[in-house]
């Protein structure tokens, strides 16, 4: 969907890009993550010619983008971006709206879009249409954002640090309602961030990026089981795998089994903390509750050999 | 983040917008000024020729056309010296434009007579000078203060430096604009009685008259009507600047 090829940014001598090739795969999530000054959002930017590329080129569908004008090219492609950036003399409708109108859609296809969005962004359209953005918490603001880059339907949505802004709380369920809304829809989605748990969280792919250049490019297992370099595997930390298991649900994990006698936990539990219960009860295996009723039994094997589940599951 | 919902915010009733308007045009009425000023001038009944109505209207003329030339000159610039890279012009506009309000308008009109004559001319040229100070600065300070993300969000979304102009910049620098271009209009209602001394007209020619007959009382009858007519503009123009434009966060 999106390919960057030989892509190069240069301040002065200074290189923020140096010859990055990459592929985001269509309808996926990359995580585009890395230190700070890594040249994540420039090459974020260099998407949809925020920021042109000094060499190199992007593809676009397989188009280079420099054959569309910018305008053009950019009303197709959604932004999110850190500070949203929302008009605060408009309305959230009309804020929602601003893609729909450049592109000259009629009144009513607005509308009907405006209140789909908001519903699907889980804002009340009849509550939240006519408020101005000064009205909304950090979080609804952001939901906010993520309507207005969805739109016009663009195939593509780039993030840029979108939920990096927000308090732990509202990050958590902004960041769960955006993984509901792209197992949804499956757009092709660049997310930059610094935050290796939302990169694990949210991530089909990472792109790690150090000093310009691509670390590692895989799925978040890759990156945690088959490190690159010295450099991935001490930027995710010895704890990677634990992270990891924090933004997956332990209802995951769950195999049939006699939960009789067994510590019992919620199935909305996250997996690490399913750890964390294991480690306290000195018991290893858990009955997983969904609203009370047993769903089955989470076992400390089943959470330690996940990884080669996978690799057998891929052979 | 918090602000104030629509429904709580106090709703001042402008009673300016009612009031001032009102008494000028009472005071306008045949024959009310001249009496009440008839202690002041020695039991004599002034007379005027034109009208007092007419010398206000040729004072708003004048005023309204300044105002006029002043946005149509005003805006562009201010648009146009707060384009990225174009600082050492903005400074240099801003300097030239601060000149105009430090020499004396009394100077600039005096110094526009040889060139232009005597009559609506000079006193325009006085006015418009004299009223791009508030407008130019304004409008570059409430374009410099629309923050940068809003304008990187609408980049990204795809609109041209002109959409992004017309949507997200001069709606956000509109409130300070406007507030520019009130107290232009309002300070040069009283520049504008200078013009009578050029032979412009106006509510200044009772005033010039009234000092060269050492009459108090034909240069209250300048003064109050001016006074009115500044307010009257002000609470008119005050309620398009307070109009419920949302407070940007």
């Amino acid at each position: 969907m999106i390919e960057l090829q030989h892509l190069e940014r240069r301040y002065g001598d200074a290189y923020a890009v140096r010859d990055l090739n990459l592929k985001f795969p269509e309808g996926e999530l990359t995580a585009l993550l890395g230190p700070s000054g890594c040249g994540k959002t420039t090459t974020l930017r260099m998407i949809n010619r925020l920021t042109e590329p000094s060499a190199g080129r992007v593809l676009l569908g397989g188009r280079d983008t420099r054959d569309l004008r910018p305008e053009e090219l950019r009303r197709g492609l959604g932004y999110v971006i850190q500070q949203i950036g929302l008009f605060p003399h408009l309305t959230v409708a009309q804020n929602v709206a601003t893609v729909p109108e450049l592109l000259g859609w009629d009144r009513r296809r607005t509308a009907r879009r405006v209140d789909d969005l908001l519903e699907l962004v889980g804002l009340d359209p009849a509550v939240y249409r006519a408020k101005k953005p000064g009205e909304l918490s950090g979080g609804q603001a952001q939901r906010v954002g993520v309507a207005r880059a969805l739109a016009a339907d663009p195939p593509v949505l780039l993030m840029d640090e979108p939920f990096g802004a927000l308090d732990p709380l509202a990050r958590d369920r902004l960041q769960d309602a955006f993984k509901d809304i792209q197992q949804r829809l499956r757009k092709t989605v660049v997310l930059v961030t610094h935050d290796i748990d939302e990169a694990l969280r949210l991530g089909d792919r990472i792109a790690l990026m150090h000093a310009g250049t691509l670390a590692q490019f895989g799925t978040p297992d890759d990156l945690i089981h088959r490190p690159a370099s010295p450099f991935v595997r001490h930027f995710l930390g010895e704890d990677a795998v634990l992270r990891q298991l924090a933004g997956r649900a332990a209802a995951e994990f769950v195999r049939p089994g006699d939960p009789a006698g067994l510590p019992r936990i919620a199935d909305t539990l996250d997996a690490r903390s399913a750890l964390g219960v294991m480690l306290r009860e000195g018991s290893d295996a858990l009955a997983v509750l969904r609203e009370g009723v047993p769903l089955g039994v989470l076992r400390w094997d089943d959470l330690r050999v996940r990884e080669a589940q996978a690799r057998k599951a891929q052979a | 983040m918090t602000s104030v919902p629509a429904s709580r915010r106090p709703s001042r009733v402008p009673w300016g917008v009612i009031v001032w308007p009102a008494l000028l045009a009472f005071c306008l009425l045949p024959g009310v000024l001249p009496r009440l000023v008839q202690p002041l001038t020695a039991g004599e009944r002034l007379t005027f020729e034109p009208p007092l109505w007419q010398l206000t209207l040729t004072h708003l003329g004048l005023v309204l056309l300044a105002t006029g030339v002043v946005l149509l000159i005003g805006v562009p610039l201010a648009v146009v010296v707060t384009r990225p890279g174009r600082e050492a012009l903005r400074h240099l506009t801003e300097t030239l434009v601060g000149l105009g309000q430090t020499v004396p308008t009394f100077a600039v009109l005096a110094l526009a007579v040889p060139a232009l004559g005597f009559g609506w001319a000079p006193t325009l040229l006085g006015l418009i000078v004299y009223g791009l100070v508030p407008v130019v600065s304004n409008g570059v300070a409430g374009l410099l203060s629309v923050e940068g993300h809003l304008l990187d969000a609408a980049r990204g979304m795809g609109m041209s430096p002109w959409q992004r102009l017309q949507r997200v910049e001069l709606p956000l620098a509109l409130p300070v604009l406007l507030a520019g271009v009130r107290t232009s209009t309002v300070y040069n209602v009283g520049t504008a009685t200078i013009g009578a001394a050029l032979g412009a007209g106006g509510l200044g020619a009772p005033i010039i008259n009234g000092l060269s007959q050492q009459n108090p009382g034909l240069v209250l009858v300048g003064a109050v009507l001016a006074a009115l007519l500044a307010l009257s503009l002000d609470a008119l123009l005050g309620l398009v600047v307070s109009s419920p434009l949302s407070p940007a966060e």
